[in-house]
């Protein structure tokens, strides 16, 4: 039996999925959007729990920034500190060596006056040929 | 109405329900719900799957809402996500036949005055064929598209798309011949 394009025209004709086929697309519509309203509620109670909300970053880079600049100056003073401390502990050294080097000296001056003297003594009571001079000594 | 004045309401329909008004995209799926349901039933000849793609497809539109800027460009994309849709849905599932689903009207066919036995042989031979050459000739004689509308709503060439159609009409007559032969021995 042969057939028409008309024939496969009527045998594909347009069907209507009835009245109800609307009122059931958009039920699943109303569904739809309760669940993803229900699921971002859900997510949003979720970020509150465990994660900074968006209107929390501003104050919380503050803090940040804040314990950061607290943190570097208290770096920043107690190297001062340390420089000072090093600084004073060299000068005092020095001072002790120039101390010390100054009472070597004053000691040698002390001992070289003695020697002077002795010998000046020893040199009054010798014969004139036999005086020591000072400059072997 | 003249088809002006029924795309100047679609569009405006289409702009209220892009603001969210229920009752004008409930209009928009009315005015579809035939040819969505059609090209799903005619595809994949089950009732109960073909609701659920159609379902899903106007689901799809509520959400692209914004994007649709026309009647004609509403209807083309409706036929297009449709196409696909059906085309997605038996590359994912090994085909099976179900029943019409109880309780639910069968869907009602306008104004079919013809040989009974014929159309529903026709049907059936139809859905024997490949995907493709099935998609070509529901969009060619339910839609009555021409090849380049096909070739663009499934991305093929047109001379594809011609030949495909010449094809599939003769490889449905043939099936058909043998089909009403068998009948016809079954019977006498």
């Amino acid at each position: 039996m042969p057939f028409s394009e008309d024939d496969l025209r009527r045998a594909l004709k347009r069907k209507d999925p009835g009245p109800e086929f609307t009122r059931r697309v958009m039920e699943r519509l109303k569904e739809r959007e309760t669940e993803s309203k229900a699921s971002v509620r859900e997510k949003r109670g979720t970020r509150v729990f465990w994660l900074p909300q968006i209107r929390f970053a501003p104050a919380l880079a503050c803090v940040l920034a804040l314990v950061l600049s607290v943190g570097a100056w208290i770096g920043y003073w107690s190297y001062r500190q340390h420089e000072q401390q090093v600084r004073i502990a060299e000068y005092q050294q020095k001072q002790a060596e120039e101390r010390a080097k100054r009472e070597a000296i004053l000691a040698l001056r002390i001992t070289s006056e003695k020697l002077n003297h002795v010998l000046r003594k020893v040199n009054s009571g010798l014969p004139p040929d036999s005086k020591i001079r000072r400059e072997r000594l | 109405m003249p088809d002006g004045q029924q795309e100047d309401l679609m569009t405006a329909s289409l702009e209220q329900a892009a603001q969210g008004d229920a009752a004008a995209f409930a209009a928009i799926v009315s005015a579809h719900q035939a040819m969505v349901f059609s090209v799903a039933w005619h595809y994949l000849q089950d009732r109960s799957l073909a609701e659920d793609v159609a379902q899903e497809v106007f689901l799809e539109l509520y959400q692209n809402l914004t994007a649709i800027k026309s009647a004609s460009h509403l209807t083309y994309w409706l036929r297009r996500v449709s196409v696909h849709r059906c085309i997605d849905l038996t590359r994912r599932r090994t085909h099976r036949r179900e029943q019409a689903m109880d309780g639910l009207p069968e869907p009602a066919a306008q104004n079919v005055i013809a040989d009974p036995v014929l159309m529903a042989r026709l049907r059936e031979t139809l859905d024997a064929l490949p995907e493709k050459q099935r998609m070509v000739i529901i969009l060619r004689y339910q839609e009555d598209l021409g090849p380049a509308e096909i070739a663009e709503l499934l991305r093929m060439p047109v001379n594809t798309v011609k030949s495909t159609l010449h094809r599939s009409l003769d490889d449905l007559r043939r099936k058909l011949a043998r089909k009403l032969g068998d009948l016809r021995y079954a019977i006498f």
